[in-house]
């Protein structure tokens, strides 16, 4: 009975929502990742309390969440720049639009009810979903979008199971995020050379260094992100080298 | 004598095929070749089949593949219908043609095998004929992995922007939940017959999922960026797989559910999705300076066009819109051919390096020129007789709209005809090659198809009247 307060009572609503709201408003991976996984826990127990989802669900969510995490980890430990870099818009900007989006939610009456969902949850889910579409809208780096896609997933996610408890359905979901997060992540790596190629040490100015591979065809510049990645991966794991 | 099952046979088939390309995949015009040659065969062979003579021998294996065979595997059975012949057919026909450009230009080395691995996943979309959920509800859900898988190709371990490939997953991502909500809605229309408000629910839903899918201008994003930056021959790729899964998606459920017409004004939006999305497609067009965005905005202007002619009333609408899809495939895949060749030569598509161009590799120049036209529906272009035809009848209803489509095919013109100056102006790289016999007879066999469609379109008669029969059944 608690549970089912605690779950549902107004606080916890607004706290998920605003977890939501601090991604946007952050714009950092290291805040992003942390509350992606609380949302996708909070969402989970409220349909599980509230709604009767199998909490064997709930972890797979968890589990996909957690895997996500990891791909998208390794990626940001295989580029030099921290994900935080240039941004479009800062924090004020993305609180503005926040703020519109909340009153636009709360003042205009939407009269949009997601089926066996109370109101509150509805809301929430709604809010959640709105802010994934802001963050996709606020960005074109892989990155960040796939944060926006990710608070794309996880209410669906969690809404699924409640309203088509159907197994094959949550397998499909499940392995179409992994995939999206797998695609986005080469993009992160592929971006992050971009930019490492566009910022080139003092010497190679000096030196001109000829890529002969960039400028014969197309074909020869396949291959080149993962030789980036190897050799940024091989710098990384040099001081575990060094010890061994 | 083993009897196989037609998608054990094809998707085990490709599979395999794709194994052994990616284990082979250092010999890139050998694998793409034999791929290209696998995969028209059986294009042609399923283009041809009878499904009422279900059993056919292999030729030297012994073996029979039954074509009405069906496959239950986690959930799903899988058939080839009568349906959806032409688009399978049509599907493994295109992989085949852009196989053929990779064995002239590399787009990776790894485009075979993943391409092939994505072509497996767009047959068992067209095949699935029962699913968790109703196939076409689930449909969308395939076209986020499928999107997803092709990132890997299009952005191609090229050190360039990611917006493009990043963007092809936006509207499919956008538009599955929508299905998903309608599933619920439909399971409950059986329960009241009396209540309209499931059906009505349900039908916007999906309505809108639609039209998400058909990304529509402002969802456009993924066409000119990925066409600006990707390999051209697999943005040309995508592109058409993933627009005609989408159509046969949009023929299938509004079969399926005859309600969703019903319940929205359907064809009103697709009418305004395609005006915007021609007009946005022809303004862009005449101010862009990139080869590839121009491409990938005529692409646009032209998706626009068959967005007006999918809301056109009754019988006249799908035979339109099967006959300008034709064109466009042709059209983008000639363009594909003469811009891969170009910017294997120069090392970029970006404009400064191909200054002069016209003057190195004249065929494959006027390949891409005559592509980026028929998008746009130039007279003696493939895209003429389609746009001209497509015109008429939206004229027929208000031939306001049909002037702006027109106007905005203008600015298409108007930036290939920057375009011409540029190429064939003075030579800028001194250091660019000349046109390879090679390249030069491929860039003409794609010249003399295009010509071909523009003096007789009712070359396609016959293929357009056998998809109208397999639609309607």
């Amino acid at each position: 009975m608690g549970d089912v307060q605690f779950w549902t009572s107004p606080v916890t609503l607004f706290a998920l929502g605003g977890l939501a709201a601090i991604i946007i408003l952050a714009w950092d991976w290291r805040v992003s990742l942390p509350a992606l996984l609380l949302i996708q826990v909070g969402l989970d127990q409220i349909m599980i309390v509230r709604y009767g989802m199998a909490p064997a669900w709930a972890l797979i969510h968890i589990f996909v969440l957690g895997l996500s995490g990891v791909i998208l980890g390794l990626s940001m430990l295989q580029i030099e720049t921290s994900g935080g870099a240039p941004h479009l818009t800062n924090w004020f900007f993305r609180a503005v639009l926040l703020s519109l989006l909340g009153i636009g939610l709360a003042f205009l009456d939407v009269q949009v009810r997601l089926p066996m969902l109370e109101e509150s949850t509805s809301l929430l889910v709604i809010w959640l979903l709105l802010c994934g579409v802001l963050i996709l809208a606020l960005t074109d780096r892989p990155l960040h979008a796939t944060f926006g896609l990710l608070l794309w997933f996880i209410p669906v996610q969690s809404v699924a199971p409640v309203i088509l408890p159907l197994p094959p359905l949550v397998a499909v979901l499940g392995s179409a995020q992994l995939l999206v997060v797998l695609a986005c992540s080469y993009l992160v790596v592929a971006e992050d050379s971009v930019r490492a190629a566009q910022v080139q040490p003092i010497t190679e100015v000096v030196f001109p260094v000829e890529e002969p591979s960039r400028t014969v065809g197309v074909g020869a510049q396949s291959g080149l992100v993962w030789q980036a990645v190897w050799a940024r991966f091989s710098r990384w794991s040099l001081p575990f080298k060094r010890r061994a | 004598m083993i009897t196989l099952d037609l998608p054990t046979f094809l998707i085990g088939s490709l599979l395999l095929l794709a194994v052994l390309a990616y284990l082979f995949r250092r010999w890139e015009r050998t694998v793409a070749l034999v791929a290209a040659a696998v995969t028209g065969g059986l294009g042609l062979w399923i283009w041809r089949a009878n499904l009422d003579e279900p059993l056919h021998r292999l030729w030297l294996l012994p073996a029979t593949v039954d074509l009405k065979g069906v496959v239950q595997q986690f959930g799903l059975v899988l058939q080839l219908q009568a349906a959806i012949q032409p688009v399978t057919a049509l599907s493994l026909l295109l992989v085949a043609a852009a196989f053929l450009l990779a064995a002239r230009v590399s787009q990776g080395r790894s485009f075979v095998p993943f391409c092939l691995t994505l072509l497996v996943g767009y047959l068992l979309l067209s095949m699935t004929v029962v699913a968790p959920l109703p196939p076409v509800l689930m449909a969308p859900l395939f076209l986020v992995a499928l999107s997803a898988g092709g990132i890997f190709i299009l952005q191609a371990g090229r050190l360039t922007a990611t917006a493009g490939p990043l963007r092809t997953l936006i509207p499919p991502a956008l538009a599955f939940p929508l299905f998903l909500l309608a599933a619920w809605y439909i399971e409950r229309i059986p329960l009241n017959p009396q209540d309209f408000g499931p059906t009505l629910a349900a039908g916007r839903l999906v309505a809108l999922g639609l039209l998400l899918l058909l990304a529509p201008v402002p969802l456009h994003g993924a066409q000119p960026s990925t066409a600006q930056t990707a390999p051209p021959v697999v943005t040309a790729l995508l592109t058409l797989l993933y627009q005609l899964a989408v159509l046969d998606l949009l023929h299938r459920t509004l079969n399926v559910f005859p309600f969703v017409a019903d319940a929205t004004p359907l064809y009103l939006w697709l009418l305004g999705a395609g005006v915007i999305t021609a007009t946005w497609g022809g303004v862009a067009a005449a101010g862009a300076t990139h080869p590839g965005r121009l491409w990938g905005y005529a692409a646009l202007h032209d998706w626009g066009l068959i967005l007006m002619a999918l809301a056109l009333p009754g019988s006249r609408s799908w035979p339109l819109v099967i006959f300008l899809f034709t064109l466009r495939a042709v059209s983008l895949l000639t363009g594909a051919a003469g811009l891969s060749q170009m910017e294997q030569e120069a090392g970029t598509i970006a404009l400064p390096g191909l200054q002069g161009v016209g003057s190195r590799l004249p065929w494959n120049t006027a390949a891409f020129l005559l592509g980026v036209l028929g998008l746009a529906g130039f007279p003696l272009s493939a895209g003429f007789t389609g746009h001209w035809a497509a015109l008429q009848s939206v004229a027929e209803n208000d031939w306001r709209l049909a002037a702006v489509a027109l106007v905005a095919s203008a600015g298409v013109v108007f930036g290939a005809v920057r375009l011409v100056r540029v190429f064939f102006g003075p030579l800028v790289n001194r250091s660019l090659p000349a046109e390879q016999p090679a390249s030069a007879w491929t860039a003409i066999l794609a010249l003399l198809i295009t010509a071909s469609l523009a003096v007789s379109p009712q070359l396609l008669e016959g293929p357009v009247n056998q998809i109208l029969i397999a639609f309607g059944r």
